[in-house]
């Protein structure tokens, strides 16, 4: 279904039990004494320096530790995959490309693909603990609880 | 008016703004956020949570303050503000066992049919209202920021965090079933 298409259903659809919709009828404003007493319960925290009650002094965000162990519960298995296959490669690369090219450039192509694959391991494990830093942050910005 | 025509008009100072007052500490600020927003939210909270509508109303207030610092002006204070109430009814159906959840889904029963005592302002509620507090949890966010608070769909993907594509798909799913359920009770209207 295009997503124009599906737009116009719903939109149909709402107009359809709109009326039935409208039935479920809420207060429209809370009242004043719960606002009163909201005011007065928020003036502690005001004073207070902002921060949440679960938040340590620590220079790491709130849950930098588990976001990172998140992050290497899913890299870990692809990064084992690669290692595994990257032996493998390391094992047949020279006798593959050995029947194609000079021995000299079969092993320097072989050495730049292993040197290659652990630039790249390198740079996604570094990078690990900056996403798990900014992943905790951002949940921190957007569901403070 | 010639006389009005003298006076400078004020600038109206956004939620933005208030927000930025607040950081600093003014009381003044959160009173003004307060009492633009307590209407709305108080609806929403409401219909997302019934009963337990005022603790989660003063919570997301005590949030606003104690996180005000991480609040970017260059976001929208109400989607922020939404999305923290959002969260913490999230919370608060997770913290609910399976009986209480069982108790809560009774209790709207009895008020949506029964016409408790202890719910006046419920008396004459259609059973619309037990129809979308059992939506589940996912359809029934979406569907009462889209319906009841008139969100648009990028709102509610910032509120909830989900792609736009599944705020479509919830809303989609949300409405078809309450208009099967719809059909098959009879209620045409």
């Amino acid at each position: 279904m295009t997503s124009d298409r599906r737009d116009e259903e719903i939109r149909r659809a709402l107009e359809a039990i709109a009326p039935a919709l409208d039935r479920f009828e809420v207060p429209t404003d809370a009242p004043d004494a719960l606002v009163e007493h909201t005011m007065r319960r928020a003036r502690g925290p005001l004073l207070a320096p902002a921060r949440l009650p679960h938040e340590s002094a620590s220079l790491l965000p709130s849950g930098f530790g588990r976001e990172l162990a998140r992050l290497l519960a899913v890299t870990t298995p692809v990064a084992i995959a690669s290692a595994l296959s990257a032996v493998f490669f390391w094992e047949q690369l020279p006798g593959l490309l050995g029947a194609l090219l000079p021995a000299s450039i079969a092993t320097g192509a072989t050495g730049a693909w292993a040197l290659g694959a652990a630039t790249l391991a390198s740079l996604t494990y570094g990078s690990l603990p900056f996403f798990a830093h900014h992943r905790a942050i951002s949940k921190l910005e957007e569901v403070p609880s | 008016m010639a006389a009005q025509a003298l006076i400078p008009s004020l600038p109206v100072e956004t939620d933005e703004d208030l927000m930025v007052q607040l950081q600093a500490g003014q009381e003044d600020a959160l009173s003004a956020l307060m009492n633009r927003w307590r209407a709305p939210l108080y609806s929403f909270l409401n219909r997302r949570v019934g009963d337990a509508a005022d603790d989660v109303f003063q919570e997301s207030w005590i949030r606003v303050v104690r996180a005000r610092d991480r609040f970017d002006p260059k976001r929208k204070f109400s989607t922020w503000l939404f999305q923290i109430a959002n969260n913490l009814c999230r919370d608060r159906w997770r913290r609910l066992s399976s009986r209480g959840r069982a108790l809560e889904a009774f209790k709207r029963e009895r008020v949506a049919t029964h016409v408790p005592d202890e719910a006046p302002e419920f008396r004459d509620t259609d059973p619309m209202r037990e129809r979308v507090l059992s939506l589940p949890e996912k359809q029934r966010e979406v569907l009462i920021l889209r319906y009841y608070e008139d969100r648009s769909e990028a709102e509610i993907a910032e509120i909830l965090g989900i792609p736009k594509g599944t705020v479509k798909s919830r809303m989609h799913t949300a409405v078809r079933s309450l208009r099967e359920t719809l059909a098959a009770e009879g209620d045409t209207e």
